[in-house]
């Protein structure tokens, strides 16, 4: 993601999701929000078979 | 004698037969924590006169001849995220001490004060459990009692901190991604981290509700054992303790449990699996995305946890809390969905492990305690953040709730802990492993030499 998407990601999520950033918090927020997407980018990458199912079960 | 050094199966022997009373033993405790918790830092919230007057009780119960429980008279404290009746539940925060008092204690804490121990307060830990520091913007550092000028490590830090210091011979603390097996390491001491599942959290303030487990600390294997006895209902622990271990089902892990680790650390790893005689190694295999995996549902859940007070007060947060929990909380759910797919592939995966072995070992920590305040660390040749990374080993674990038992390797220089790590529901050789352990002079936890 480069580094303009970031921050059109970070502004369309905050107000999807009705969690305002105080511009205050920004640079802190972002930096920490690219140490998640390189997380996220080793899963992502992991190739897991299709019938892997989440681990969270749901029990009636 | 000096009460404050002996382990609480010794003190509540005391007790029974007479030797002490449990008043004694807790105003030595009181004293040692006046004296020297100013230096550490473990208390955030003192119950001394609650604990005089439990004391007293177990004291009037031995006059009468009553039958006492196995921690009669014992001090115990607890992390600042368990009920205690009388006290707001901050979890670490500023946010929540203004709230209305606990009604009762947690469950598990009435438990113990139901066997007969003396709760002497709460304990300092990073702000809703997010950090492995107890570098705490409101309540301020907890500092390792076997050097000051260092962390205690977290979030159990005061937990951890308190037993070293000898202010307790037991105190409880949670481990969402290894705050309890961290700080035991660093502090040199026993730390016991449960199968998920295996202790009742009711009455604890959650971080995120499929990694959190609670557990205790202590100064010898058979004090953590008894203790997870009177925590769980499932088997018995105690009177496993002299398990024979077969070397053959012992292995050390390699591959991510060893890259970067420090040499003192892989050291202490290898004393350990010596004194099993234990020459295998394995390897856990993608224990990176594992831990990539934990990392991202951690700060997701604990941003969706807080969002509330994130968009209401974020002025409230520890400035080191803040910004992981808003940046978790706008990750896409792809990301969180594929990290809980690949979860069952990686539990699939360290299952197969426990057909050959019984135990695995893995540092706690990849190095000793870091300065208080120290940002980077050297990891593999790299500077890396201090914060994010000593959960390095612990997370992959927690992320399938294995139990693992961090034991204190003998050594010169500052504490280090090791992993022993099972299959679910294998405490009882855990703890078994651990006594042997001790019993063989590989693993010890002293009170810290504090002046």
């Amino acid at each position: 993601m480069a580094a303009e998407e970031i921050d059109t990601y970070l502004e369309a999520a905050s107000l999807l999701l009705g969690l305002p950033i105080d511009p205050e918090h920004y640079a802190e927020i972002r930096v920490a929000f690219i140490v998640l997407r390189a997380q996220a980018a080793m899963i992502a990458e992991f190739s897991l078979p299709e019938d892997v199912e989440v681990a969270p079960r749901y029990t009636p | 004698m000096n009460f404050c050094e002996q382990s609480a199966i010794a003190l509540a022997a005391l007790v029974k037969t007479g030797a002490a009373t449990a008043g004694a033993i807790l105003e030595a405790h009181i004293t040692r924590i006046e004296t020297f918790d100013p230096l550490l830092n473990c208390f955030t919230d003192r119950t001394f006169t609650r604990a005089r007057a439990e004391a007293a009780a177990v004291d009037s119960s031995i006059a009468a001849g009553k039958a006492t429980g196995p921690l009669a008279g014992v001090p115990i404290a607890v992390k600042n995220l368990f009920d205690v009746a009388g006290l707001p539940t901050r979890a670490g925060s500023k946010i929540l001490r203004k709230g209305k008092p606990a009604e009762q204690d947690a469950p598990i804490l009435k438990q113990l004060i139901n066997a007969g121990a003396v709760l002497l307060g709460a304990l300092n830990m990073d702000e809703f459990a997010y950090g492995f520091v107890t570098e705490n913007a409101h309540d301020g550092t907890t500092r390792n009692p076997h050097d000051t000028a260092r962390i205690a490590g977290g979030s159990s830090g005061g937990s951890s901190a308190a037993v070293a210091a000898g202010f307790a011979p037991i105190t409880l603390g949670s481990d969402t991604n290894g705050s309890i097996r961290l700080p035991a390491g660093l502090c040199g001491i026993f730390g016991l981290k449960p199968t998920y599942g295996r202790i009742n959290r009711h009455g604890t303030f959650p971080f995120v509700d499929s990694f959190d487990h609670l557990g205790p600390f202590a100064r010898s294997a058979e004090d953590l054992a008894l203790v997870y006895d009177l925590l769980q209902n499932e088997d018995a622990a105690t009177p496993s303790l002299h398990r024979k271990i077969d070397s053959k089902r012992v292995a050390t892990l390699a591959g991510w449990f060893e890259e970067g680790a420090a040499p003192e650390m892989l050291d202490a790893v290898a004393s350990v699996a010596t004194a099993f005689g234990a020459s295998a190694k394995v390897i856990l295999p993608e224990a990176a995305i594992a831990r990539a995996s934990a990392y991202c549902i951690t700060a997701f859940e604990g941003g969706q946890l807080h969002k509330h007070n994130l968009i209401a007060q974020p002025e409230n947060f520890d400035p080191a809390t803040r910004p992981r929990l808003i940046a978790g909380a706008l990750q896409p759910a792809e990301t969180i969905y594929q990290a809980q797919r690949f979860r069952t592939w990686f539990r699939a995966e360290a299952l197969k492990l426990f057909d050959k072995f019984d135990i695995l070992l893995a540092p706690a920590t990849p190095c000793t305690a870091p300065l208080v305040g120290q940002k980077t660390m050297i990891l593999d040749g790299k500077e890396v953040p201090v914060r994010p990374n000593l959960g390095l080993y612990t997370q992959p674990i927690s992320f399938i709730g294995l139990p693992v038992v961090c034991v204190p390797v003998v050594s010169t220089g500052l504490p280090r802990g090791v992993q022993l790590i099972g299959a679910p529901a294998s405490e009882g050789l855990l703890l078994a492993a651990s006594a042997l352990l001790q019993s063989m002079g590989t693993v010890a936890a002293p009170v810290a030499a504090l002046a």
